[in-house]
């Protein structure tokens, strides 16, 4: 899937990488001339915020008679409140509807309000909606606007239970709520005098810029600790008792970074707390080891690290890149200092980007192996409650990952090391299949075998694998498990027209030339023009001695193949295949059933 | 998917304007393209990644040695920008300028991946010539809006080098013309401009711009904004050797902006230019001509502070810590901290309901939110700012929350809340008359990439049901179903939207399925945004349009409780992205009309356009493709059950990449006005798709 995978991968991580796409586009405002065509007050009205608008809804939110705006937007600030200060002469009534016959909030009540101007009458027309716009539900009061020197005769309401009100008596500026078939009342709430005068618009401008601008760490903890790879470099037995118990922190810094520093610094005094939560901390200084190591040993020394420094490899940066890719869908370059709390059994537990709080530190220690509800709990944030339930990162997606990487030896490694895990995953299969087809391309077709058998275990009807298994099998010479497996893959994919050519092949080469040709003769229905399903077919004839229709399929696979040497090269097999009967008995075969043809001659000729 | 061990495809080469080229590659390359299609998905519409089909194959490169840190571009966005210094107090590093130095790890990984982006927005890079010269025109045009905007003198505008001798102009602006428009504040109107003038080359040049020079109040804050909808050129571009030249006409949507001591005023015309193009040397301008010019002044209201809409969200959310905390930063700030597990991902929208939740009379506000952010219910005090009530109310849900409708269930009138989530069900909660809430139900649905909701008594007993849309489907919760093909014009392989019947009693909550009985299952897997209910035909039921994505919208006419498609009968197909709906009588004839929105993509626009991209398409799909850049869709509702779009003469359909597009009467003048929130994915890069 080499092309698609390319061409979107491409794509997909450009916007994760901070590319935009239709950003920054000012919202619209058009202004209804009455005349059938709209202007465009975008501009002018102050509305064309460069914001990722989404949701928005009207609403007379102060109860000056006009209709403010609230939308949501992707970008921040998430919700802008936008109010009316036009000023113009025009006024405007507003009704809440209540059903009785009708459901309560009279949604469906179709609301139409007669309007006498010099030119004549003409209606406003309003329907109660419960959801309109995109993700947005307005307000369930109507608005009407009355124009400048128009007079309204009052309102009809068409009620959803089928109900007809004529309503009147109504004053322009007022509030009224309206109970189904009763008359109006003035809403009990009047506009508030007091309505807040708003700081300024500047307000929720700087707080953009002051919430963009605060330096925090950010920790992500993982409900459930997430198996990652070996890290290049990684000393997973410094003790060199085996494998060590605790958890490990890994975390990358850079002697330029002031961060990193307090962080060192911080970290190089509590080596005791350390030690009673059995953390062991591995630091991988990104600085150019060729240049700055004595710099960096400086540093460590300073700060009461006893070891020298050691360098993080392009390999390990990397490695934490695409895990840390798995996790978040935005695919920032990592900051320094960055770690990643890992548990004893090679488990990501939990991200820290940016400066880590070292009382944190130890708590999430603690809690590496509560159980995911609990540690779902323990997120930062905000608080609030989860409807849902918690997930896991499936680990064939960072395997994939890793693969896309180039990195086969690694990937399988990894898979073997968590197969538990791997085996809850859906899509393990697929997983061990693509390993398994690095293999192929790398002929290195024993381990292939391995990994085609491990996908059709995890999935025992998955005919692809049975049919690479089939090919590399037979590549291995194993002609009976080639067999095997090319029948499995036949019996999940039917029609699949490879699976029954490989299949007629590899009984051909077996010697079963009967079952062969029955299994051919199925790939040649499904693909009748396919030329060297003819001329496997041709070859079996001929080993049978059917020179007559073998012949025929090798014209056909001549003429479909449609190249100038198709038919010299098919006929010298052909003759080669012909001639494992024995020449006599072909002859005197092809003679009895054809005496002329130059060809035939030419084909059993010594 | 072919499986053949040998299969080995190399990846494709990255090519630039890549959506679009995309959706004809996605046309012509077959069967494969199929597969790249499920995966594009993402970039045009908004739902989590589709399930894939198979291991990557590999290609990927291995990772180069990387020696020494680098610091990263200081202008992207990024709160995780930390300081440091090569000094080794700490002290002295603070105090030191190289600490506000930005550090990550440097990784050629990432700048593999920033090349091949750079790669893929460069037309350079893939032979599609009429975008290079695109670019080259529109950096042209930026020039001179620039230089007019910051009131360029006579002399200034004489110094552009691409204007031709022979350059002829009609008037871009002039003074007077038709005032289509006028009420307190506001006027709109058609400047008369003549074609043609007598004078040519740069002295015209300066003529027509100086007019525009003029059109500025001095000391304005000005902004404009070119955009190059269409470009066509007569032949192949010549090889420099032999002097050949070609012609090259292209359209512009111009948007001109001032505003200064309480006035406000804007330009927008469409501009027809026509270009000499010299090999090796650019793009010589011969003509220009202005079309649709309308200009609107503004005055700001006496007294006010500011413009006819002020952003007032400090002083009215202001007073909530979540306010400034969770609602502020915006969706890229979430991206960096939520794990993508617990629903978290770019393409993440969250919608907002309004309603009465604690019988006040006033107006509150439920906010969803992305994943791992709890959604907001928001109390409207008497002064006009809110009480965060999230907690106290029992409606602070963390899941990923794409929208929420506050409506009475019971009918015991109070406002019940309804929310879509991405947990897989419909959560449905009972509001106990104080504005406190209990769950009474989880409605489960197949499909995870839920959308928009909108309730209505479709089948009249007198209590609201609740229709919910979905655009993808999810493939892993329906491992049964062979795979529907996606075809990008007209897909209809994407969730299930469903109509929940509302059969409530006291003791039971209880709601079902009835998509199928109702009808609703026609045309029913769409890849749906959004829905809205209206009686068009003023039969007394509710009738449903559903806005989808990649293709047709759908019409549903309700006959007595039961639906029956008719968007094409009805003439609102409306092939395109469609985003969202509202139904409003913009022309006072007592019919409900119909607001689709749409994308209008000026990339799409030019490239659907090209001969090299029809003749890969084929004219029909072509110019489908090419309306699925045009815009919005404005439809009248003609009462006989059909419709007519009127979107082109009404001049709506120019709203950019658009979602919500409402109405509402913004000058409380009895005529329906229109709000579009639009753009997709803003980013730290500044360049675009």
């Amino acid at each position: 899937m080499g092309a698609e995978r390319g061409l979107t991968q491409v794509l997909q991580e450009l916007l994760r990488n901070g590319g935009s796409f239709s950003g920054r586009e000012r919202n619209c405002c058009f202004l209804n001339m009455g005349n059938g065509k709209f202007a465009d007050v975008s501009a002018v009205t102050g509305l064309d915020f460069p914001d990722d608008g989404r949701a928005a809804v009207p609403l007379d939110w102060d109860q000056d008679g006009d209709l403010d705006l609230c939308v949501l937007n992707r970008s921040g600030p998430q919700i802008r409140f936008l109010r009316n200060q036009y000023r113009g002469a025009n006024r405007s009534i507003q009704v809440r509807l209540e059903g009785t016959d009708s459901n309560r909030d009279a949604v469906g009540a179709r609301v139409t309000l007669s309007v006498r101007n010099g030119e004549g009458t003409h209606k406003i027309l309003r329907t109660l909606r419960a959801g309109d716009g995109y993700l947005s539900q307005r307000t369930k009061w109507l608005h009407f606007g009355l124009g400048a020197d128009e007079h309204f005769d009052g309102l009809s309401i068409r009620w959803p239970s089928g109900n007809a009100q004529e309503v009147s008596s109504l004053a322009a500026g007022g509030r009224y709520i309206i109970r189904e078939m009763h008359p109006p009342v003035v809403a009990a709430t009047a506009a508030s005098t007091a309505a807040p005068r708003p700081e300024s618009m500047v307000g929720s401008q700087a707080a953009v810029a002051s919430a963009a601008k605060k330096v925090t760490s950010m920790r992500t903890v993982l409900d459930y600790p997430m198996p990652i790879p070996a890290l290049d470099g990684m000393n997973n037995t410094s003790d060199g008792r085996g494998v060590r118990k605790g958890p490990t922190l890994v975390t990358l810094w850079n002697t330029k970074c002031l961060t990193c520093r307090r962080e060192l610094k911080e970290m190089g005094t509590s080596s005791v707390a350390f030690e009673k939560h059995s953390l062991r901390v591995q630091l991988f200084c990104t600085n150019d080891p060729a240049k700055e190591r004595a710099e960096a040993d400086q540093v460590l020394r300073d700060y009461l690290w006893k070891e020298p420094a050691r360098f993080s490899t392009a390999k390990l940066e990397d490695q934490l890149q695409v895990i840390h890719d798995e996790i978040f869908d935005l695919h920032d370059q990592l900051p320094v200092p960055c770690s990643f709390l890992i548990d004893e059994r090679g488990r990501l537990s939990v991200i820290y980007k940016g400066a880590l709080d070292l009382e944190q530190l130890l708590e999430d220690v603690q809690s590496v192996d509560l159980p995911p509800a609990t540690r779902r709990r323990l997120k930062p944030l905000f608080p609030g409650k989860w409807s849902g339930s918690t997930t896991r990162h499936r680990s064939t997606s960072l395997a994939m990952a890793m693969m896309d990487q180039g990195w086969v030896k690694e990937t399988l490694e990894f898979t073997n090391r968590f197969e538990d895990v791997f085996a809850q995953d859906s899509d393990y299969h697929l997983l061990l299949y693509g390993l398994a087809q690095q293999h192929t391309r790398a002929e290195q077709h024993r381990i292939a075998a391995a990994l085609y058998l491990r996908a059709v275990e995890a999935k025992p009807d998955f005919a692809s694998a049975h049919f690479n298994l089939g090919v590399t099998f037979r590549l291995l010479k194993d002609f009976e498990a080639a067999v095997m497996h090319l029948s499995l893959a036949a019996e999940s994919a039917p029609n699949d027209h490879p699976t029954w050519l490989e299949l007629g092949k590899t009984l051909s080469r077996l010697g079963r030339i009967d079952e062969a040709k029955t299994q051919l003769a199925r790939a040649l229905e499904l693909e009748p023009d396919d030329a060297p399903t003819h001329f496997e077919f041709a070859m079996n004839c001929a080993i049978r001695g059917e020179i007559k229709t073998g012949i025929k399929h090798l014209k056909q696979a001549a003429t479909l193949q449609g190249e100038p040497y198709a038919d010299e090269r098919y006929r010298r097999q052909f003759r080669a295949g012909a001639q494992q009967i024995g020449l006599p008995k072909l002859r005197k075969q092809g003679l009895d059933v054809e005496p002329q043809e130059a060809l035939l001659e030419e084909l059993t000729s010594d | 998917m072919s499986i053949s061990v040998q299969t080995n495809i190399p990846p494709a080469a990255p090519r630039n304007r890549a959506f679009w080229l995309e959706r004809c590659q996605a046309i012509c390359v077959g069967p494969l393209a199929l597969l790249l299609c499920g995966a594009a998905i993402m970039l045009t519409a908004c739902g989590p990644p589709p399930d894939g089909d198979a291991p990557g194959s590999g290609g990927g490169e291995p990772p180069v040695v990387y020696s020494g840190a680098q610091p990263a571009d200081p202008s992207s966005e990024s709160s995780h920008q930390l300081a440091g210094a090569p000094t080794k107090a700490l002290e002295a590093c603070e105090a030191s300028e190289v600490s506000q130095a930005v550090f990550h790890v440097p990784s050629k990984l990432i700048d593999e991946r920033h090349r091949k982006g750079r790669d893929l927005i460069d037309p350079k890079k893939d032979g599609w010539d009429s975008e290079v010269i695109s670019q080259r025109v529109q950096k042209q045009l930026d020039e001179i809006a620039t230089a007019v905007a910051s009131g360029a003198g006579a002399e200034q505008l004489q110094a552009f080098e691409w204007v031709d001798p022979e350059f002829t102009a009609g008037d871009l602006y002039a003074a007077g013309g038709q005032v289509v428009f006028q009420a307190p504040q506001l006027e709109v109107r058609h400047p008369t401009v003549v074609a043609g003038g007598e004078a040519r080359g740069k002295t015209r040049f300066s003529q027509v711009f100086g007019a525009i020079v003029e059109w500025f109040p001095s000391g304005a804050t000005t902004r404009t904004h070119v955009k190059t909808i269409e470009i066509k050129s007569d032949g192949a571009a010549g090889d420099g050797q032999t002097g050949e030249t070609r012609t090259t006409a292209t359209q512009h949507i111009v948007a001109l902006f001032w505003s200064h001591a309480g006035r406000r005023g804007s330009y927008h015309a469409t501009w027809n230019c026509r270009w000499k193009e010299i090999p090796q040397q650019g793009m010589y301008l011969l003509t220009l001509e202005a079309a649709d010019v309308e200009e609107v002044q503004y005055i700001d209201s006496p007294g006010g502070s500011g413009g006819w809409f002020q952003d007032d969200s400090a002083a009215v959310f202001g007073s909530c810590s979540s306010y400034q905390s969770q609602l502020v930063p915006g969706l890229n700030h979430w991206l960096r901290r939520v794990d993508t597990v617990d629903g978290m991902y770019l393409f993440a929208e969250f919608g907002i309901a309004v309603g009465d939740v604690n019988g006040d009379h006033r107006d509150d506000l439920y906010v969803c939110q992305p994943a791992g952010l709890p959604n907001r219910l928001f109390l409207q005090m008497e002064d006009g700012t809110v009480r965060d009530v999230s907690a106290e109310s029992r409606t602070d849900w963390k899941d990923q929350t794409s929208s929420a409708l506050l409506i009475d269930l019971d009918n015991d009138g109070d406002q019940d809340l309804v929310l879509a989530t991405s947990s897989r069900y419909m959560l449905v909660m009972e509001n106990d008359g104080s504005g406190h809430f209990e769950v009474r139900n989880k409605l489960p649905f197949a499909d995870r990439n839920v959308k928009g909701l909108s309730a209505a008594d479709y089948d009249s007993d007198g209590d609201l049901d609740i229709y919910l849309t979905i655009a993808f489907a999810d493939h892993r919760a329906r491992p049964d179903e062979e795979r529907p093909e996606f075809i990008y014009y007209n897909a209809n392989d994407g969730g299930a939207n469903v109509l929940f019947q509302n059969d409530i009693t006291p003791a039971d909550w209880k709601f079902t399925d009835v998509t199928v009985e109702s009808g609703l299952d026609v045309n029913n897997r769409r890849h749906s945004l959004a829905a809205a209910w209206e009686d068009f035909d003023d039969d007394g039921d509710q009738d449903l349009y559903v806005a989808n994505d990649y293709g047709q919208n759908c019409l549903y006419r309700n006959d007595g409780g039961r639906f029956t498609e008719i968007a094409e009968l009805s003439g609102t197909v409306d092939y395109g992205g469609g985003m969202s709906v509202d139904w409003l009588d913009y022309d006072r004839d007592g019919r409900m009309d119909l607001m689709v929105a749409n994308m209008f993509s000026s990339a799409g626009r030019r490239i659907t356009t090209q001969l090299n991209f029809l003749k890969e398409t084929g004219a029909e799909i072509g110019a489908l493709l090419n309306r699925f850049a045009k815009g919005n869709t404005l439809y009248k509702n003609l009462g006989d059950g059909r419709f007519l779009e009127v979107s082109g003469d009404a001049h709506v359909e120019h709203a950019r990449w658009a979602w919500s597009t409402v109405s509402g009467d913004w000058n409380n003048d009895g005529w329906d006005d229109l709000y579009v929130a639009n753009g997709y994915v803003t980013n730290t890069d500044t360049k675009d798709l």
